[in-house]
C-alpha cells in the first residue's frame, strides 16, 4: 500500500527504466569481457579470479555511478546503488570466464 | 546502442593509450612466462614446487592494472546515458531538450490559440506568396 501511494506521487517512467537496465547491461558485457583479459594476464586461478571480478565489477559500478548517474542513482534506478552494484553481475560473469580462460591459455601457460 | 552525446578527443586518446597500455602488457606478461618456461630452473633438486609458473613481476601486474582501470574509464565516457526514471524529471528534461513533452496537449488546445499571430502569419505568408507570384 506504501509503494502505491509512493508510485501514485511520484510515477516512474518504464520507459526510461528499460532503457538505463538496457545500457547497463550492454556496459557490464562489454567491461566484463576486458576485465577477463586482464585477469588472465595476471595469471589468476580458482577463487582469486572470481575474487578479482567482483572487485572491479563494484569499480567500474562506482564509475558508472560518478560519471553517468552523477552521483545520484536514485534518479535513474529504483533501488539506487544496490541496483547499480548488483544488475547483470552474473549475466557478466559468462563473458568474463570465456576470456579469462581464453588468456590465460594465451598468456599464462 | 544510441549515441546521443558526441566522444569527446580526450576520451578516445584515452581509450586509444590505455589499448596500447594493456596490449604491451599483455606481451610482457607472455614474453616473461615464455622466457621462464624454457630456461632451465636454478638448482632444481633443492625444493620441488607444484606450480612451475612463476610469479609475474609487480610492474606488469601494476601495467595490466592501471591500463584495464583506465580503459573502463574510456569506455564509461564513450556516449553512453541515463534516463531519468522520474515523470517529472523525464517530462522536464523533454520540454528543455526537444520542446515538447507528454502535456503538450495540454498546451496545444484551442483556447490557447494566439489568433492574432496566426493571423499575422497568413497574412505575411499571402503577400510573399503575391511577391513571387508577380514576379
Amino acid at each position: 500500500m506504501d509503494e502505491e501511494h509512493e508510485l501514485l506521487i511520484n510515477p516512474v517512467v518504464q520507459e526510461s527504466v528499460l532503457h538505463n537496465t538496457k545500457t547497463i547491461s550492454d556496459l557490464r558485457s562489454l567491461l566484463s569481457s576486458l576485465l577477463g583479459i586482464a585477469a588472465g594476464t595476471l595469471g589468476l586461478e580458482s577463487y582469486a579470479g572470481f575474487i578479482f571480478y567482483f572487485v572491479m565489477s563494484a569499480f567500474t559500478s562506482l564509475l558508472m555511478g560518478v560519471f553517468l548517474a552523477g552521483g545520484k542513482p536514485k534518479e535513474y534506478f529504483r533501488g539506487g546503488w544496490w541496483d547499480l552494484l548488483s544488475s547483470d553481475l552474473i549475466g557478466g560473469l559468462a563473458g568474463y570466464v570465456l576470456t579469462w580462460t581464453l588468456f590465460l591459455g594465451l598468456v599464462g601457460v | 546502442m544510441s549515441n546521443p552525446t558526441p566522444i569527446s578527443i580526450g576520451t578516445k586518446l584515452l581509450i586509444l593509450f590505455s589499448s596500447v597500455l594493456l596490449a604491451h602488457s599483455i606481451y610482457s606478461a607472455h614474453e616473461h612466462t615464455h622466457l621462464y618456461s624454457t630456461r632451465p630452473p636454478p638448482q632444481a633438486s633443492t625444493s620441488y614446487s607444484p606450480n612451475p609458473q612463476h610469479k609475474l613481476p609487480l610492474d606488469i601486474i601494476l601495467e595490466t592494472i592501471i591500463s584495464v582501470s583506465l580503459l573502463s574509464i574510456g569506455i564509461v565516457l564513450s556516449g553512453w546515458e541515463f534516463r531519468p526514471i522520474q515523470w517529472r524529471k523525464w517530462a522536464g528534461q523533454l520540454e528543455r531538450e526537444k520542446g515538447q513533452g507528454p502535456y503538450e496537449f495540454l498546451e496545444s488546445r484551442l483556447g490557447f490559440i494566439d489568433i492574432r499571430a496566426k493571423r499575422s502569419e497568413f497574412a505575411s505568408w499571402v503577400k510573399e506568396h503575391e511577391a513571387t507570384k508577380a514576379t
